[in-house]
């Protein structure tokens, strides 16, 4: 295989080929075997580049993620997320999924963070809603009701228990919550949670 | 294009109220290609996980194999956690916390991992949420996408925003809603891998879990039917049904805890009943999770908990809703000694 095709395939993988030679790449890795494996090689590669660690964003992409962020909806945008420019384009599925290597990569590149609303949400008026409890719902959630009593891992515990009776979105939104919670809860939480250590303990067990 | 249509699509949200719309059949569908993708193919890839203003990236590895389904999610940045999934547990590494929690999963979901959690359509979930196509396939970030709004009728559940992929049906980018179409969350793929096979291997965690304190459940949570009756939550907001009942273990603790759980049929919130512990404070009002919320109260000597991917109003008015059932008093299963001496007058 030549040299240029392999030059093709990593600037391809690095989002950085342009369109009209990613169209002659993909219409030849969709005839060629050997190239689709090797494509799917380059894409495990970049994989276990990414999986060390550092992301970096080359220039082009930060181009890029300012035209998109000028572009996007009027909601200000508070930070920019560093993404992975490594795979900047979806490869076309000229073949479709199946690839010969078994690896096709997508991507999509999306960049705005958008600031979520307080729990003021819940301050609304009951509107027309026929719940039944709406009829003494016109409470507000005053910021600092948020407790501090939970125990941080006994409260894991319950949202662990409680995703698997979640639909497939809900559990990756709970799960991804869990991953992500803020320390600053789990410290909140601390002076209780040695509360929690102690009631506990009975039923610690070393690694088995 | 895409961004002009986005406005459109919000000023439409304004204009629609609560007026009982169909779902489009094609909605539906959509909704429905997306659920079984998530469960069904073979995947793995990185997403960020955007909320407030915290971005966190995330590896996801989702494997089928022989009808069984294991996931393994990981924090990139920051607190190093990772999730794994399988048939049997859900194990959480908290490397934070030095700590790793162990799930065992219920026979329920073991019966029905390969498609666990398919919401079911019917005309009442039409009732609660507006589930439309929004506008065409549109080229999202060089890839063929539709985009599906599903949007609550009222405040008592989220809605979402979805990007699915027009071949495979997956999300590519989601938005967790609140019912002003305001973003609480975001799942933003930077890249997917769909794989004919993933090696069992790539389920193992990265952490290093010596020295951590392990969580288990160290009894066999006794299935008592009197147990599981003797509570209930009355006026729940609309559209919540009871879906299950459960007595289960959770990890750290040797008392088993009611678990029941209520759904909308898109949303679910859990309420888990414990007798309370009384050397350690009671937990008490409302608690974030990431995008869900919990709310706590004690009753009874018994302490509440009401979880969900949900807004907090929900949780709050489910767990101010939970009451004894004394046509079914399950107190010999329950300590009526703590409950005399801790009971305390509901709010």
């Amino acid at each position: 295989m030549s040299d240029t095709v392999n030059e093709q395939l990593s600037a391809c993988l690095d989002g950085e080929l342009p369109e009209a030679e990613l169209d002659l790449l993909l219409k030849r890795v969709a005839r060629d075997q050997e190239l689709g494996r090797t494509l799917g090689r380059f894409a495990l590669t970049g994989e276990a580049l990414r999986g060390a660690g550092a992301v970096r964003a080359s220039a082009s992409f930060a181009d890029r993620v300012s035209a998109a962020i000028a572009a996007e909806e009027s909601i200000t945008p508070r930070r920019v997320s560093r993404i992975n420019p490594s795979v900047m384009r979806w490869l076309r599925p000229a073949a479709g999924f199946a690839i010969a290597a078994g690896v096709a990569t997508v991507a999509v590149l999306s960049v705005q963070t958008t600031p979520a609303p307080e729990p003021e949400l819940v301050a609304q008026a009951p509107a027309s809603v026929s719940s039944p409890v709406a009829a003494n719902d016109s409470y507000v959630v005053p910021a600092n009701t948020i407790s501090n009593f939970v125990p941080a891992t006994r409260l894991t515990n319950y949202v662990v228990a409680h995703s698997e009776y979640s639909s497939p979105l809900g559990m990756r939104t709970v799960l991804s919550g869990v991953l992500s919670e803020e320390d600053e809860a789990a410290e909140a939480a601390a002076s209780s949670d040695s509360a929690d250590a102690s009631s506990s303990s009975a039923t610690e067990a070393p690694r088995p | 294009m895409m961004l002009s249509r986005a406005k459109n699509w919000l000023f439409l949200c304004c204009l629609l109220t609560g007026s009982a719309y169909a779902a489009e059949p094609d909605a539906k569908q959509w909704l429905e290609r997306m659920t079984r993708a998530l469960a069904e193919q073979n995947y793995e890839g990185f997403f960020f996980h955007v909320r407030d203003e915290r971005s966190e990236r995330m590896r996801i590895i989702h494997r089928v194999d022989k009808g069984n389904v294991s996931e393994r999610l990981v924090s990139l940045d920051g607190s190093g956690r990772e999730i794994i999934r399988n048939a049997s547990e859900v194990i959480c590494y908290l490397p934070d916390r030095r700590t790793v929690l162990v799930e065992k999963r219920s026979e329920r979901s073991d019966a029905t991992s390969l498609l666990g959690g398919l919401p079911a359509y019917s005309q009442s979930l039409e009732k609660l949420y507006e589930i439309e196509k929004v506008g065409g396939v549109v080229k999202t970030l060089g890839r063929k996408t539709q985009i599906l709004s599903v949007q609550p009728r009222d405040q008592y559940r989220y809605g979402y925003r979805l990007w699915l992929d027009q071949e495979t049906a997956l999300p590519l980018k989601s938005q967790l809603c609140d019912r002003q179409g305001r973003v609480i969350e975001q799942i933003l793929f930077s890249e997917v891998n769909l794989r004919e096979r993933i090696a069992a291997d790539d389920l193992k965690p990265a952490v290093n879990a010596d020295g951590f304190t392990w969580l288990r459940q160290t009894t066999q949570p006794v299935v008592v039917a009197s147990m599981t009756v003797g509570w209930t939550v009355i006026r729940l907001p609309a559209g919540f049904k009871l879906t299950e009942r459960r007595v289960q273990a959770i990890a750290g603790s040797d008392v088993p805890v009611r678990h029941l759980v209520f759904s909308d049929g898109l949303a679910t919130v859990s309420v888990f009943i414990e007798p309370r512990d009384m050397q350690a404070q009671p937990m008490r009002g409302l608690t974030r999770v990431g995008a869900a919320f919990a709310y706590s109260r004690d009753l009874e000597g018994h302490q509440i908990t009401a979880v969900g991917e949900v807004p907090a109003a929900t949780v709050e008015a489910i767990a101010a809703g939970v009451m004894r059932d004394d046509a079914n008093d399950d107190a010999a299963a329950s300590k009526p000694d703590q409950a005399a001496s801790a009971s305390s007058p509901p709010p």
